[in-house]
């Protein structure tokens, strides 16, 4: 029991970062950005390319993926999607995104191949024991890091000039032209950031279950679905969203099967979207209410 | 360009594409010499891609070695390599393009018996005998006339390595078991032969080939007490269950199946991988100097592709020859009728690997050893005093 | 020439889904991610109902669109509920509850091990094994569901489809019942994904679940995307672009083992290029 909790915690935790730097992106351009899938997918990849191919230092290794992807998926934003974010109907940014992932991940596929390949550099062990369950090195990193980064988030968006900027974008983009606010530097940073953590949340899920070419999209499932429920309008609600799904998911893997922790995410998605079709927090965005 | 121009710049580009195609599918009449083509199906990329390769190595070397041997005979032999990709779609349709387009007589393959057992479905209605390296299934037994193994069937394996569990005094066993005919069928077995005397299976989990998150598979185990635990899969996901098991704690005997036996398997599992026992169809040993066929194999592999062969390597390389000796029987052309009738009547063939001899299914009769891993390397099981 | 007989197969099989896609969503412009795991359900009706009770392709096909209906009206019911980009990420989640149910519900399906040796389709007693033969057999079914998605475009029920993607809300105004006109669309459209679906279960003779993922609703989407959204006539033409044009590249020298990644590549591609290029020379109202 003690150890369903943890791994549930640990997964919630890894949700919550992707969660958050989904919704940095989506918040600023209304787009739900299907590339971070690959945008967490390089980050891992591109530590293990630096780490085994170049021999660098782990953790060298890891600031330079965080900022390489950081910077690149800012820059490909401003190529490629700016110019369709005045489109007429809300699905062009869904669907390039969608088409710019395939070809990120095939990408990573035919360079690094489609088996699974192994990040970590330390030898397995045994976890840590807390009463009668184990925790192992990786899961308290990535506890301890997402917590560490979502607080950061929290505070950048209460406290900063940016944070309070992007807040600005997401209620209300029109505004804030008139309040002299630059969306697309908005917009930018915004991306930038949240590669950067996604970047960060593929490395830890990497050092935890290794790495390979489908490994974004998964997470990026997951976190759409805790985005969703827990609210887009605003960060608050994503912990308690990650946490609900997690042992939602978990429990279903102890007493049922752990085939269907999938679909589970989604059943919750379905039900959720029954009970309120246009998202929690009531106020919802450009569309248009029927 | 409004729609109707679209349509016509498509329709231009499919011309070209196909006129493309149809080029490349005429005969290539500047090669007077013609060769036997023969299908060779292997996962090529993917998962399963450290089999695959190997076997790839071993048929290119065969290859060589049929014509070199055989060939005086006017029939050369070429291999026609596809990608099954470790998945049985794959599989199907490359088996079928090598049916279709190159109208290959014989398929060696798949590596895997998920992917074995549909394509044999396809190779047995067109007359295309298929003999695979090393698929295990029980279900391949009655798949066919035309279907061939050379690797004995699970009953074998999984009955050996729940012998090994009953006589090292376990009595509770825990099984995962990859959801697929491989899988399912030796845990199966392993159910069968372990459960009786009082022995139970406490713990029976099935997982995709496609899970990412072990941990959510491997902890239920943790509450059920078993002292034996049964990995039915290949070496990616028992390296990853193996992996996440010591992490959490667990102690207990792992035994595994004949598909561990691949380097990837030391590397992915790490420590972790020391004291897990496998069973293994005997036959091959690149140590052994008993079995002179062997031998020649072995220093040949070495010296062309610089590293000593395992188990897929001989096994691959047999299945060739056979149909290599099949098709040199011949006097007249060469058909899948004709290698099944050769492969039905030869009697015992004696290979890298041992004697072969087909029961009337396409089976094998062959007996099994105990490995273990130990060091980071795959060694016998010191046998019991 | 029998190999690109196969291809032409293909080409009207996935040709026949995007046109259902176009049905379902296509008018109306609400993109579904789902059509895939309707498509995998009218395969595995088909597939089911003739290994387990050798019921033949007339039979298990109309079987199949009706069980793809029954599934697609909860799915619609609820999906319809939701709005643009919110529909889209539904409709996902749909076809991913539809491709867990084939993988995993291991008694009806047989899971990941798929359903081989499903038998080839007779006419009269003559078993149908020529890829030409095939090729006629497709190129009927094709003519039958454009037929039909042809005369729904063209229907009341059509233009009111067309005047949703429009705008919505005149075309309530007007009187319209929008919320059914969509329902319809949507379940008549996995109805006509089911036909293909039949047809290529007992094509290709094996079938398992990873024919129908969201990758594949991914790739059904781009070919009505490249063929233009409700452009029926565009479906068959984009569907030969992007299955021809891949496989064209396997004949250039690119080893198999790339040849699906560089595919994928070049659909992630079209994608983009035709979202780009239709959406800077769109004029906006």
């Amino acid at each position: 029991m003690t150890q369903l909790l943890i791994n549930a915690l640990t997964s919630a935790c890894l949700s919550l970062l992707i969660s958050v730097s989904f919704w940095l992106i989506y918040a600023t351009t209304r787009t739900f950005y299907i590339t971070h899938a690959a945008t967490i997918t390089l980050g891992a990849y591109s530590c293990y390319w630096l780490t085994r191919q170049w021999g660098m230092p782990f953790p060298i290794a890891v600031l330079i993926s965080i900022v390489v992807v950081a910077t690149t998926f800012s820059a490909i934003d401003k190529v490629l999607f700016r110019g369709l974010r005045s489109a007429p109907f809300g699905w062009v940014g869904l669907v390039a995104s969608i088409g710019l992932y395939v070809v990120l991940q095939n990408l990573i596929s035919l360079r690094f191949g489609d088996e699974t390949q192994v990040l970590h550099t330390t030898p397995i062990m045994e976890g840590q024991q807390i009463g009668d369950a184990f925790v192992s090195n990786s899961q308290i990193l990535i506890v301890i890091i997402s917590t560490f980064l979502f607080a950061g988030v929290v505070f950048l968006l209460e406290n900063t000039k940016l944070g309070r900027a992007i807040r600005g974008v997401a209620s209300n983009p029109d505004m804030c032209i008139l309040l002299g606010i630059d969306k697309n530097l908005v917009i930018g940073w915004a991306i930038a950031i949240g590669s950067g953590l996604a970047a960060t949340g593929g490395i830890l899920s990497g050092l935890d279950s290794d790495i390979n070419p489908m490994m974004g999209f998964r997470l990026l499932l997951n976190s759409v679905v805790v985005m969703i429920i827990g609210g887009a309008s605003g960060i608050r609600c994503l912990p308690l969203a990650a946490i609900f799904l997690a042992l939602a998911q978990h429990t279903t893997a102890y007493y049922l099967d752990a085939k269907w922790m999938d679909a589970v995410a989604f059943i919750i998605l379905i039900v959720y979207l029954i009970w309120k079709p246009l998202g929690l927090g009531g106020r919802h965005f450009k569309k248009i209410e029927i | 360009m409004n729609s109707k121009r679209l349509i016509l710049f498509i329709l231009i580009l499919v011309s070209i594409a196909g006129a493309i195609i149809f080029v490349r599918q005429q005969p290539d009449l500047s090669n007077k010499e013609s060769r036997v083509q023969i299908g060779v199906l292997f996962p090529l990329t993917g998962d399963a891609s450290s089999y695959g390769q190997k076997g790839k190595k071993a048929i290119e070397l065969a290859v060589d070695d049929c014509n070199a041997r055989e060939g005086s005979a006017g029939k050369k032999v070429t291999a026609i390599f596809e990608d099954s990709k470790g998945n049985p779609k794959d599989g199907v349709s490359a088996a079928q393009k090598l049916i279709s387009v190159d109208k290959v007589p014989a398929i060696i393959g798949d590596a895997l018996s998920s992917v074995t057992l549909p394509v044999a479905a396809v190779a047995e209605p067109n007359k295309v005998v298929l003999i695979s390296p090393d698929s295990s299934a029980p279900a391949l037994t009655h798949a066919g006339k035309y279907i061939y193994r050379i690797w004995p069937s699970d009953l074998v394996e999984g009955e050996a390595a729940a012998e090994f569990a009953v006589s090292r005094g376990f009595s509770k066993a825990a099984i995962f078991h990859l959801n697929n005919d491989y899988g399912n069928a030796i845990a199966e077995i392993f159910t069968k032969h372990f459960s009786n005397d009082g022995r139970k299976v406490v713990f029976n989990s099935s997982y995709q080939d496609t899970t990412t998150d072990w941990r959510a598979i491997v902890t239920p185990l943790a509450s059920a007490d078993a002292d034996v635990v049964y990995v039915a899969g290949y070496y990616k996901d028992t390296a990853a269950i193996l992996r996440t098991a010591t992490e959490l704690g667990i102690k207990a005997q792992f035994i595994g199946a004949t598909a561990i036996e691949d380097e990837n398997f030391i590397k992915l599992a790490g420590k972790a991988s020391e004291g897990i026992v496998y069973p293994l169809a005997s036959g091959f040993d690149a140590a052994s100097t008993e079995n002179t066929d062997s031998k020649i194999f072995v220093e040949a592999f070495k010296k062309r592709f610089g590293y000593d062969p395992g188990w897929m390597e001989a096994y691959s390389y047999d299945s060739f020859m056979l149909v290599c000796k099949a098709i040199a029987s011949s006097n007249e052309g060469v058909t899948g009728t004709q290698i099944r009738d050769y492969l039905d009547g030869m009697g015992s063939y004696h290979g890298v690997t041992g004697d072969i001899k087909f029961d009337e299914n396409g089976d094998v009769i062959r007996g099994v050893t105990i490995k273990t891993v130990k060091d980071g390397h795959f060694v016998p099981y010191p046998n019991k005093p | 020439m029998d190999y690109l007989l196969h291809l032409v197969v293909f080409v009207l099989i996935y040709g026949m889904v995007a046109l259902s896609l176009n049905v379902a969503s296509g008018f109306t412009q609400l993109i579904s991610l789902a059509q895939a795991g309707f498509f995998g359900v009218g395969a595995y009706t088909s597939a089911i109902l003739a290994t387990q009770y050798g019921w033949p392709l007339w039979v298990d096909l109309p079987l199949g669109m009706m069980v793809a209906g029954v599934v697609a009206l909860p799915v619609a019911l609820v999906a319809l509920r939701t709005v643009e980009d919110y529909f889209i990420i539904c409709t996902m989640g749909m076809g991913v509850i539809l491709f867990s149910v084939m993988n995993n519900w291991m008694e009806l399906t047989r899971g990941p091990m798929g359903i081989p040796g499903i038998p080839a389709v007779s006419l009269f007693g003559h078993p149908l094994m020529e890829k030409w033969e095939w090729v006629l057999l497709a190129g009927l079914f094709y003519a039958l569901v454009f037929w039909v998605a042809y005369n729904f475009k063209r229907s009341a029920l059509g233009r009111i489809l067309v005047g949703i993607s429009e705008d919505e809300i005149f075309c309530q105004s007007l009187g319209k019942n929008v919320g059914l006109a969509k329902l319809q669309s949507f379940v008549l459209g996995a109805m006509l994904a089911a036909v293909p679906g039949a047809l290529y279960a007992h094509y290709v003779s094996y079938i398992d679940p990873t024919s129908f993922t969201i990758h594949e609703s991914i790739f059904v989407l781009s070919i009505i995307i490249v063929g233009g959204m409700g452009n029926l006539w565009g479906s068959l033409a984009a569907a030969a672009f992007m299955i021809l044009v891949p496989e064209a590249l396997r004949f250039v020298g690119l080893p198999s083992g790339v040849a699906a990644n560089v595919r994928q590549m070049l659909y992630g591609a079209a994608l983009i290029l035709v979202i780009w290029l239709q959406q800077t020379k769109r004029s906006y109202p």
